[in-house]
């Protein structure tokens, strides 16, 4: 079984009092990893070798070329190394060695690239030259905050290190980084990978640990001064208020319900594999899952049967075999959270159409069925809670105003797809949803280039593109005045006769 | 409330004696674990959640936009071992994770 420790300032560590946990690949319930559990203590010494290695300058000194070169160095590392990075993400998070193969190692690898990109394309300093009231040079620099926490969730664990990692080290920041407890491996993997293409000790350290104490101190530690957060809204909500005895900047990308509205001349039999696409991908287990499915009532019946035909190409197996497309659910207490959405779905008087339980033919591993639920009203639980499985709640719309106001009745924001073959009347209704991200006829599709975050109880600010290596700067302006006589400066006669 | 639940919670007040905070459970959830109860220290409750509840003195709330849907149905709450709880909820310190079941 592979061993990893603590990774802090440039070293693998052992947690204090030496404990470790068995990380469990969900494809097979058993064992794979044994990784080691920070405490409260070991993350004080990360955010001090992070707080030293950036206090020391030996990174943020670094000119945005040198730094841009290190970044593409990691990406270049982590393609070297693709095949061992996609198995090692797949036994820990369940998901299918195509999708690790296919989106997490190039969605890793892009990620540190594209933020070489947009530190270049960036200016470190913008200078404005004024004569009012005075004479002066004004300098605006975008200078890296300091040490910045990063908490990850298990769903996409390479990807989202990534999200943290780069934008953080590209504006020569110092990180600590806590992967989710379940899938901690790939995120340890890229520190490493890191420190051998040339990242300084102690600028990147991972440290794995659950339980309250360890995200309690990165929110609350004096020498963070900023903390990143994916996860759910009510953790974020938590983060948000630790983080305010410090007043750390925070960026919080949170749950969802995103809606996927189906318009009436819309090609249905695209946006049936779109809607199955954007719902059952990953198992349903990604944040922005178009998991409320609006459709026109006149062609409701007709557009479910088109998805559970559909729903025959995805095929259930060995996360390790190219040719499955589903794995399971990333574990045990996952699995029953969404077979409790089911029952709920059916005690509100949904109606399951398709599956709701789990597949006969795998003995083992936490494997889920694909569900679609029709008669859904966009009150009940299973179309305002996020399940964060492979539940899929079908409502139906008359009118185009009412899949509007159902898509928008959600105190989340954070993504959603409009389908029609009109695309300027596709992006009339696009320009009314209010979540941070809208696809046109498309799903899923998030690129590093463009900002990705939440409306409403979605999150805070904006990960990815130059508006993510903004989230992890902070501003100052140095006004260069003269150096006259004071009766030259004539506004210090507001305090002076 | 599930006898071990309480428990829980009375062990975890125990073991923070020594601070002045008070205590909240919320029921919320969104991304990653679903709506499930998390014990917090100091927790500022959102505008608009209903308390649904008390565990000795320990208010239970629920965010206002799920009242509907709740304010009829009995709500249980359990634990469970889990020693890697990411959802720093005070009782995962323990390994123990709150869970929320539907009906009594």
């Amino acid at each position: 079984m592979k061993e990893f420790g603590l990774f802090i300032n440039g070293k693998w560590e052992a947690a204090e009092g030496g404990k470790t946990a068995d990380t469990i690949n969900p494809a097979t319930e058993a064992p794979w990893a044994k990784v080691a559990v920070a405490s409260r203590n070991d993350v004080k010494k990360a955010v001090a070798a992070a707080k030293k290695s950036f206090d020391s300058g030996v990174w943020r000194k670094k000119s945005k070329e040198e730094r841009a070169k290190v970044l593409e160095s990691i990406a270049a590392a982590i393609m070297e190394r693709a095949e061992e990075l996609a198995a090692a993400e797949a036994r820990d998070g369940g998901g299918t060695i195509r999708k690790a193969s296919f989106m997490d190692v190039p969605g890793t690898a892009g990620t540190f690239q594209e933020f070489a990109r947009v530190l270049r394309a960036s200016e470190e300093e913008q200078v404005f030259e004024e004569t009012v009231p005075v004479p002066s040079k004004n300098i605006i620099r975008a200078e890296p905050i300091g040490v910045c926490a990063g908490i990850v969730p298990w769903n996409f664990p390479m990807i989202m290190a990534s999200w943290k990692i780069a934008p953080a080290i590209a504006a020569g920041n110092s990180i600590v980084l806590k992967p989710a407890s379940v899938t901690p491996v790939t995120a340890l993997m890229i520190a490493d990978i890191c420190k051998s293409a040339g990242v300084p000790d102690g600028v990147v350290n991972v440290v794995s640990g659950p339980g309250a104490e360890v995200g309690e101190e990165l929110a609350t530690n004096a020498d963070v001064g900023k903390i990143a957060f994916t996860g759910s809204t009510e953790v974020g909500r938590r983060i948000m208020q630790l983080a305010s005895g410090t007043i750390k900047k925070v960026t919080l990308e949170l749950g969802g319900k995103s809606p996927n509205i189906i318009l009436d001349d819309a090609d249905l039999d695209t946006a049936a594999m779109g809607a199955l696409f954007g719902t059952f991908m990953h198992q349903g287990q990604i944040c922005e899952s178009g998991t409320r499915v609006l459709v026109p009532q006149k062609l409701y019946d007709t557009f479910i049967d088109k998805m559970i035909a559909g729903s025959k190409r995805i095929t259930i197996g060995d996360t390790m075999d190219m040719m499955t497309t589903m794995g399971p659910l990333v574990s045990a207490a996952q699995l029953k959270t969404v077979g409790g959405y089911v029952d709920a779905g059916k005690s509100e008087g949904a109606e399951c159409v398709l599956g709701g339980d789990r597949p006969a033919n795998m003995k083992k591993g936490y494997y889920f069925n694909p569900t679609i639920f029709a008669g859904v009203n966009n009150k009940m639980r299973i179309a305002q809670e996020e399940i964060f499985g492979p539940v899929v709640a079908m409502i139906p719309y008359k009118t185009e105003e009412e899949a509007i106001s159902i898509a928008n009745d959600s105190m989340y924001g954070l993504g959603g797809a409009v389908w029609s073959k009109n695309k300027d009347r596709a992006l009339g209704v696009a320009r009314q949803i209010q979540t941070g991200t809208v696809w046109i006829n498309d799903y899923h599709m998030i690129s590093p280039r463009f900002p990705f975050g939440g409306y409403k109880q979605s999150g805070v600010g904006r990960e990815l593109g130059p508006w993510g290596l903004a989230a992890y700067q902070e501003i100052k302006h140095i006004h260069v005045g003269e150096s006259v006589p004071a009766d030259q400066k004539i506004y210090f006669g507001a305090l002076f006769n | 409330m599930s006898d071990a639940a309480v428990a829980v919670i009375r062990q975890v007040r125990r073991e923070r004696a020594d601070r002045a905070g008070t205590f909240t459970i919320t029921i919320d959830g969104g991304c990653c674990e679903g709506t499930a109860p998390h014990l917090y220290e100091n927790y500022v409750v959102p505008a608009g959640a209903i308390e649904i509840g008390r565990v000795d003195d320990v208010p239970v709330f629920i965010p206002g936009n799920l009242g509907e849907q709740y304010a009829t149905a009995s709500v249980t709450i359990d634990v469970v071992d889990d020693p890697l709880s990411d959802a720093m909820s005070l009782e995962s310190d323990l390994g123990k994770r709150l869970v929320f079941r539907p009906g009594p």
